[in-house]
């Protein structure tokens, strides 16, 4: 017993020291991790836009000592709400360049004092860092939305593409064309009207044969030949008149019509 | 033209040598009748619709007063009973005209008796149909919107122009094969209807003789209408899926919707005329000339179409089902166990599986078993529409919680209204035009063979338009 007493405080002492080390090392850990590098955010805006307008949005990275950091992943986020809810929403991302510059764009849809803030989340060397701008949008009189619906076909209700699409810049369009290329999207509703007009042009088609029928009708009445006589319930000229049809007709008037 | 010159004109129709003159007789005179006056029975009908659509202008213009509160309708399912009943009356409206035109097209003889009542279908259930946007709109004012604001990309413009479109033509498919009949009538009626009826069918016969050069013009006219209105009636339901396959709704993001669309049109179609075949056979005593052939054949038509509307329903499902992306678990949830599971169970045994069974076994493959299997596909199908609208608009676009919608009375109201004025137009076009394009059935098709026209029963005498009653086959 004695024996195993000796062994069993070794073992508590041995216990103790591990945890009293291990209390000592997490404090330790733990500024460790807030040692980590500090890293400065700096967010650049246009002071103003346009509802509507395609802003580019710049955030430059750099380390504690002013050095910029390449390869960082940048969010650029904006607060909003929508219904019930509300929070940062995700308006661009982008990595930094060699300068430690991100650079996203961002399509503005609110007018208003609107805020941007770009953000790095951090890692195991760097710590993150946060950082906000703000610009003006006024808000100019168009739709924010125009001509963005439906299939564009080029040729068909977009202006016909020659070469790359990259390529067809207004710049590059030639002056006599470019009236026509600012025309056609307005035109986009043609192969609709195409196809509306060929059907009603069938439709007037349809109703001209009808006048010739009617025509017809007055060309052959005089003859009579063809027509039964309600009055007389004989068919003029006819091979084989219908023998009860007067008498039908007498029938459905002495019944006074009814089912 | 040498086979128009063997046949004898009577009365502006072609008839062919040997037909019998009785049956011929009888046929004009059961086609004829109804358009002379009208009973008891037929004004006491006409009070009772009148009522219903009275009640329905009430619901409106509380509608109109209020606004579309007074709906079940709101933010987040912002379409209802309407659009479902759009959808509906439209693609009922397909049967009548793309199948009679398809049976013309194929020379398909058997269907010349139910042509017309096709037709009525058509154009009655376009004009109730256009009439629900105008009505989910809340403020018909803004319908003027559209003429003022309307953009060509917008789906919704591509609807109104497609039915606008069809309706006309549809329109002008049932005036034309009409013409042969108004001159039977002005020349067979006369002074048994009044001034204004003959007036009426002297103007809208054009002088009809039935000369060959009238005939030939006649169906040259057809023959192009013909030819149009299929594309015609297939672009509308397509265009009418198109509106909410083009929403960003998960459930409605389907690429087979038109085809879907179009083949609900005609399932349901086919139902309509089936029981409006029925109604007007029985109420206008036709059993001699729609007989078991109509209904049975129509029903195979009905079969044929469950097995594709199966197809297509299984083709969706699986399909969505396997990826479950982002929407589809809730709405799978939401359909097949949860709030709407009962609808569309029903939808899928009673609109789908249990009217092909019906059909498809000898035994009930009668008049009777047929009818009932079409009024359950024309449930079934409202309730489909309604499923599509609904479970569409009820998955959430963010995250919220799911809206309910409940319709209320206002929009019962309506939809009674709706079918009242449905069966109203029927009920007036029925006395205006003959229902049985009796010109077609005297060239084209002749008497019923034998056992059909047995299944019809006997004629009553005093229909004969005192004729001696014999056979006539």
């Amino acid at each position: 017993m004695r024996h195993t007493g000796m062994h069993g405080g070794w073992w508590l002492k041995a216990t103790s020291l591990a945890l009293a080390l291990l209390a000592l090392a997490a404090p330790g850990a733990a500024f460790a991790q807030t040692t980590a590098e500090p890293t400065t955010i700096s967010v650049a805006l246009p002071a103003t836009a346009e509802l509507g307008q395609l802003v580019t949005l710049q955030a430059r990275l750099l380390d504690g000592s002013g050095q910029p950091l390449a390869r960082a992943a940048v969010l650029f986020t904006s607060p909003s709400s929508f219904l019930n809810v509300s929070g940062d929403a995700v308006v661009g991302r982008a990595m930094t360049d060699e300068q430690g510059l991100a650079v996203a764009t961002f399509e503005v849809r609110s007018a208003g004092q609107i805020a941007i803030q770009a953000e790095f989340r951090g890692s195991a060397r760097l710590a993150p860092a946060r950082g906000e701008a703000t610009m003006a949008v006024g808000e100019a009189a168009r739709q924010l939305y125009v001509q963005q619906a439906g299939v564009r076909v080029p040729g068909l209700n977009a202006p016909p593409a020659v070469g790359p699409l990259a390529m067809m810049d207004e710049a590059s369009i030639p002056s006599p064309l470019a009236a026509l290329y600012a025309l056609w999207p307005s035109m986009s509703g043609w192969p609709i009207a195409a196809v509306l007009l060929t059907i009603w042009s069938l439709y007037v088609f349809v109703v001209a044969l009808l006048f010739r029928v009617a025509r017809a009708g007055g060309e052959v009445r005089a003859p009579a030949q063809l027509r039964w006589s309600s009055q007389s319930g004989a068919a003029a000229g006819t091979a084989e008149a219908s023998p009860g049809g007067n008498r039908w007709s007498q029938e459905v008037q002495s019944q006074g019509g009814g089912r | 033209m040498e086979a128009v010159s063997r046949w004898v004109s009577q009365s502006g129709v072609r008839v062919q040598p040997g037909l019998p003159a009785a049956w011929r007789e009888r046929l004009e005179a059961r086609a004829l009748r109804p358009l002379v006056g009208g009973g008891r029975g037929y004004l006491l009908w006409l009070v009772f619709l009148l009522a219903v659509i009275g009640w329905a202008v009430h619901a409106y213009s509380s509608q109109v007063e209020d606004g579309l509160i007074v709906t079940g309708m709101r933010d987040r399912i912002s379409w209802g009973v309407y659009i479902a009943s759009f959808v509906f009356f439209i693609g009922i409206s397909h049967a009548g005209t793309l199948l009679s035109a398809i049976l013309r097209a194929t020379r398909a003889r058997w269907q010349m008796s139910i042509t017309r009542m096709a037709e009525f279908i058509t154009v009655v259930a376009l004009m109730v149909g256009a009439l629900f946007p105008l009505i989910d709109m809340g403020r018909p004012d803004r319908l003027l919107n559209l003429l003022v604001f309307g953009r060509w990309q917008s789906p919704l413009l591509w609807d109104v122009l497609a039915i606008t479109t069809y309706l006309t033509g549809s329109s002008l498919y049932l005036y034309l094969p009409l013409v042969p009949d108004f001159a039977l009538c002005r020349d067979r009626l006369g002074p048994a209807v009044p001034g204004w009826k003959r007036w009426f069918f002297q103007a809208a016969a054009l002088g009809w003789n039935g000369s060959p050069r009238q005939h030939h013009t006649l169906e040259r006219a057809m023959t192009v209408m013909m030819v149009i209105i299929i594309p015609v009636a297939v672009s509308v339901h397509t265009v009418v899926s198109w509106i909410f396959a083009m929403t960003l709704r998960d459930p409605l993001n389907s690429t087979i919707f038109g085809a879907y669309f179009v083949a609900g049109a005609i399932y349901s179609g086919i139902a309509a005329i089936i029981l409006l075949m029925a109604v007007l056979r029985k109420l206008l005593h036709l059993e001699e000339y729609i007989t078991q052939t109509q209904f049975v054949n129509l029903g195979y038509l009905l079969a044929e179409f469950t097995l594709i509307m199966g197809y297509m329903n299984l083709s969706e499902y699986v399909t969505t089902g396997y990826k479950m992306q982002e929407g589809a678990p809730f709405h799978f949830q939401q359909l097949m166990v949860g709030p709407f599971a009962g609808l569309f169970w029903f939808y899928i045994f009673g609109g789908l599986l249990v009217p092909g069974l019906i059909i498809l076994r000898p035994r009930t493959r009668t008049i009777a078993g047929v009818v009932a299997a079409a009024l359950l596909v024309l449930l079934a199908m409202w309730v489909e529409r309604y499923l599509i609208v609904v479970t569409g608009f009820r998955v959430p676009l963010m995250p919220y919680q799911p809206a309910d919608y409940l319709p209320t009375w206002v929009e019962w109201s309506i939809l009674a209204g709706a079918f009242a004025l449905f069966a109203l137009l029927i009920s007036i076009f029925a006395k205006l035009f003959p229902v049985i394009s009796v010109w077609e059935v005297i060239e084209h098709r002749g008497p019923e063979p034998v056992a059909a026209a047995r299944s019809a029963g006997p004629v009553p005498r005093r229909e004969l338009g005192g004729l001696p009653q014999r056979s006539t086959l």
